[in-house]
């Protein structure tokens, strides 16, 4: 395969890659909503979240997702349940037992927020022209807004600052997921984190140097 | 050949490609909408490094802020023994379980007031918007207002809360509810329920909020201190308003005058373990048939003050049936009081006979009164003193505060900063204890309360009613946590329709409430408050360290929720007119001091200054600078103007030794221009020496300073 095809396959492959950084954005920002919820248990969405598995590898993940989707009579009964346990995981509620999104309760310096990451994502944010939205009252070193500018740098084919983040990333991400994991062991949101352990850990992200 | 590590296969092309193009289509419920903007957020640019000075109950502290983020605290420096939990602060600011944003529990927000009480503290909570939940309470509290009156409204919100003069959500709730036209208050607390009721019939007031004999006079005078129940080490730590930990340089002095410190207390206090002290561990909650048994012991040796007594006291012949046992039969004996309490009758009669024969400070701590018949302890050990007679002399007596607040340490005559009002009367040295609203609760019978409507009740001498409360609404507090009897308390809170909460931590109380909403920490505003809850030594501008974090608002904010239906109503100018009337004018009363105080020099606690002050007009300028104003300049400061930059009046300079005297200037330089070397102020005024107990001999006193 010549560079020009090699360059498109890489441009597909970061595309799909910050297709799959912006979903998991929406997954753990807040609650999904109904509308979401009908999505991921639609045909189409079921495709799509095994075609995000087989692109990741992490099939088994994806089907855990998806089990905690199925077998329900109504959206807005799994809607609820989501609702629930993403309250209970990440929003304080469960006090000690929650796992928090936030990159800087994993930086070793205890599990306070609005430590140094936040400075490092905002500084990274602004070195990338961007700001956090003004009604996304979260510190930008939460999981989703790193998700949301891995996603943007991608599709700008900005390969340092992909890197970089990919880098931050697997610096924390990992304990995240096990965490998630071990408190919501069998449901949605411990699926979601393995296939974010899947994103940061995937291929395409470990080849961000130029192509050959 | 590819060094990619990707995979290039067809089947894996069509999949990025599939992939990709969902975003596009709105594949997974996916908005599209980015969390990202372009450009950088329009917020205030921070400076990138500053240092802030606030406070907080365990001390005042200048804040570390890099880049708007706090990242480290400093105890004040002239805090004389800061806590270390001091710490914690950090972790409570930007701890993982923060209230971020209004959150209603889905039962409620469904199917409206009353749903599913079984359902609270389950967690299910849905995220709203401020509008959406604003416009919950203020149809609410209409609803529960209109269809069962005021009184089914319970406001009484005991709690801590954080210090602040303007900030303080207690105050402002109960004025929201002032204005709504009445509720439930509570009365009295949990730290002294018992004691603060009976001590007003025993000693004429409260006591146990009032000041000791000062740290210096015990140091001198005192030849046993006797810790009862009491440890001033673990519990001085913090303070009601801003603490001044001037119990510990207190502790210091005793200990290092080596007086016989005895502790009596279930366990080894760490008041003990500092001093050195004798221990004694009678059963939990015996204190009073060991206080007893050294009664008796004191009576049957005639070792008791006859004339004190006579002369100071009324009832006591009433009592003596009693001990001697006339009355019932039964001596109170030190062999009787010993089979209660577990300690020897020959070491209480011991104590009764060392008590007699020395000066001896009785320390008695709130722990004795929480228990049935609570009112027994501190009445006893004040008879106790009182059979001692040397109430008043100096060193000996009693003190119901050397364990709380660092009561003991020398008071300072500056201004009382009034805070902002409830409508109702507030008890002195308590704050919390307001009269405000229609009706009113002991504290802790809310669970009976809830669980009994209509069912009377008595309370120090009157009678009440329980009303048939439907909603509750807590600030500053943490019910959860304090309140006895937890199955009965869960209960009783299925009882209410609505419960209402602004924390800013999720706490047991926020997870059992209907609507949360996130209050800011008071880092993250402007306020003013005092050091020292007995000393008032200082007044700190606690100037906002950082942003609110999350969608955090004060209560301040919050509260002004007048119910109209409307959803516009919490916002209207009118009902903004009607709650910050008189709210601004605290406001501005507040603000005015504080820039008077820099202005006049004396407020900030910087190691440069000392004193407050409160107007800068030219006579109390001269005034400021005339002698007995310099008395009361606060020794352990340090302070003094450098000669070059004198301000004094020729007189004063001479008394106090600055090498020019010019006239008084006009004009202010700011703070950062004075340097001070450290100086010794002497006390001139002998009166103001006894009353804080320095002798004038002493060079300068180690802490407190000289009053008017």
């Amino acid at each position: 395969m010549n560079a020009a095809g090699l360059e498109q396959d890489w441009e597909a492959c970061r595309n799909a890659t910050a297709f799959i950084a912006v979903w998991l954005a929406e997954v753990f920002i807040a609650p999904l909503p109904i509308v979401a919820v009908s999505e991921h248990c639609s045909t189409d969405g079921v495709q799509l979240l095994e075609a995000i598995g087989d692109e990741l590898g992490c099939r088994s993940a994806i089907d855990r997702m998806r089990s905690a989707l199925s077998g329900r009579a109504a959206a807005a009964s799994i809607e609820r349940e989501l609702s629930i346990a993403y309250t209970l995981l990440f929003e304080g509620v469960a006090g000690s037992a929650t796992v928090p999104l936030y990159e800087s309760a994993y930086g070793g310096e205890g599990t306070r927020l609005f430590q140094r990451a936040t400075a490092d994502m905002e500084s990274l944010l602004q070195g990338c022209g961007l700001s956090v939205r003004r009604d996304c009252c979260e510190p930008p070193d939460h999981l989703s807004i790193e998700l949301a500018l891995l996603a943007a740098v991608l599709r700008d084919g900005d390969k340092p600052r992909a890197a970089l983040l990919r880098d931050r990333l697997r610096a924390w991400v990992p304990e995240f997921a096990a965490r998630c994991n071990k408190a919501d062991g069998n449901g949605f949101y411990g699926g979601a984190a393995m296939v974010l352990n899947g994103l940061v850990a995937a291929p395409a992200l470990d080849d961000l140097r130029c192509p050959a | 050949m590819s060094s990619r590590s990707f995979n290039t296969e067809p089947s894996s092309q069509s999949r990025r490609t599939f992939l990709t193009g969902a975003l596009a289509s709105g594949a997974l419920g996916l908005t599209g909408v980015s969390l990202l903007t372009a450009g950088a957020r329009a917020t205030a640019p921070a400076a990138a490094s500053r240092t802030v000075l606030t406070g907080c109950h365990w001390g005042a502290f200048r804040a570390q802020v890099e880049n708007g983020r706090m990242t480290g605290i400093k105890p004040w420096e002239m805090d004389p023994h800061p806590s270390a939990q001091l710490a914690g602060v950090l972790d409570s600011v930007y701890s993982p379980t923060r209230i971020k944003y209004p959150m209603v529990r889905r039962a409620y927000l469904e199917r409206g007031p009353g749903a599913d009480p079984d359902g609270r503290g389950g967690g299910d909570f849905v995220r709203v918007s401020w509008k959406q939940a604003l416009d919950l309470v203020a149809k609410e509290l209409q609803r529960v207002q209109k269809t069962y009156g005021p009184a089914a409204i319970f406001a009484g919100s005991y709690g801590w809360k954080s210090p602040g003069n303007l900030h303080n959500c207690q105050s402002l709730l109960r004025r929201t509810m002032n204005l709504n036209g009445g509720f439930v208050n509570s009365s009295g607390d949990y730290s002294t329920g018992a004691a603060q009721v009976v001590l007003p019939y025993v000693i004429g007031s409260i006591g146990v909020y009032e000041q000791p004999t000062a740290w210096p006079v015990v140091a001198a005078n005192t030849e046993i201190m006797v810790f009862w129940g009491a440890d001033p080490m673990n519990n001085c730590q913090i303070g009601y308003l801003i603490a001044d930990h001037g119990a510990y340089p207190g502790l210091e002095a005793l200990k290092k005058a080596g007086k016989t410190v005895i502790c009596i207390d279930p366990l080894k206090t760490e008041t003990c373990k500092l001093l050195g002290a004798e221990w004694l561990a009678p059963r939990p909650q015996t204190d009073v048939a060991m206080m007893l048994g050294i009664a008796h012991t004191l009576y049957t040796e005639n070792l008791h003050d006859e004339k004190f007594l006579a002369k100071y006291t009324t009832g006591f012949e009433q009592f003596v049936p009693y001990l001697t046992g006339k009355a019932d039969g039964t001596p109170k004996s030190a062999e009787w009081a010993s089979q209660i309490c577990d300690i020897p009758a020959a070491t209480i009669k011991d104590l009764a006979r060392r008590f007699a024969k020395h000066r001896t400070m009785l320390a008695c701590g709130y722990s004795l009164q929480r228990q049935h018949h609570g009112e027994q302890p501190h009445w006893m050990i004040v008879t106790l003193a009182c059979m001692l007679g040397q109430i008043g002399l100096p060193g000996g007596g009693f003190g119901l505060s050397y364990h709380y607040a660092s009561g003991g340490s020398p008071a300072a005559t500056g201004p009382v900063l009034s805070g902002i009002s409830d409508g109702g009367q507030t008890t002195a040295g308590a704050a919390w204890l307001s009269t405000s609203g229609s009706a009113s609760i002991p504290v802790s019978r809310i669970s009976e309360m809830l669980l009994n409507p209509g069912k009377p009740f008595e309370f120090n001498g009157t009678k009440g009613t329980y009303p048939n409360v439907k909603l509750a609404y807590w600030v500053g507090g943490n019910p959860f946590a304090h309140q006895q009897d937890r199955n009965q308390m869960l209960k009783a809170w299925r009882t209410l329709e609505t419960f209402i909460v602004h924390d800013f931590q999720w706490t047991a109380t926020a997870r059992h409430a209907d609507i949360v909403l996130p209050a800011t920490t008071s880092y993250e505003r402007n306020d003013i408050e005092q050091v020292g809850d007995y000393t008032l030594t200082h007044i700190v501008a606690m100037k906002k360290v950082i942003e609110p974090v999350f969608e955090a608002r004060n209560d301040y904010d919050i509260l002004p929720i007048f119910p109209s239906g409307s959803a516009s109503a919490t916002n209207s100018p009118k009902a903004r007119a009607r709650w910050t009337g008189s709210a601004r004018s605290t406001r501005r009363r507040a603000a005015r001091r504080a820039a008077n105080s820099s202005r006049c020099r004396f407020s900030m606690p910087s190691g440069t200054v000392t004193m407050h002050w409160r107007s800068q007009s030219r006579t109390r300028r001269r005034r400021m600078y005339s002698t007995r104003t310099f008395a009361t300049i606060r020794y352990s400061t340090g302070w003094a103007p450098r000669p070059e930059d004198s301000r004094f009046s020729p007189k004063i300079s001479r008394k106090w030794g600055t090498t020019t005297a010019r006239p008084i200037q006009r004009g202010w330089s700011p703070p950062s221009a004075w340097a001070v070397p450290p100086r010794r102020i002497r006390c001139t005024s002998t009166q103001n020496i006894r009353n804080t107990g320095c002798t004038p001999s002493s060079a300068a006193p180690a802490f407190g300073r000289c009053t008017r």
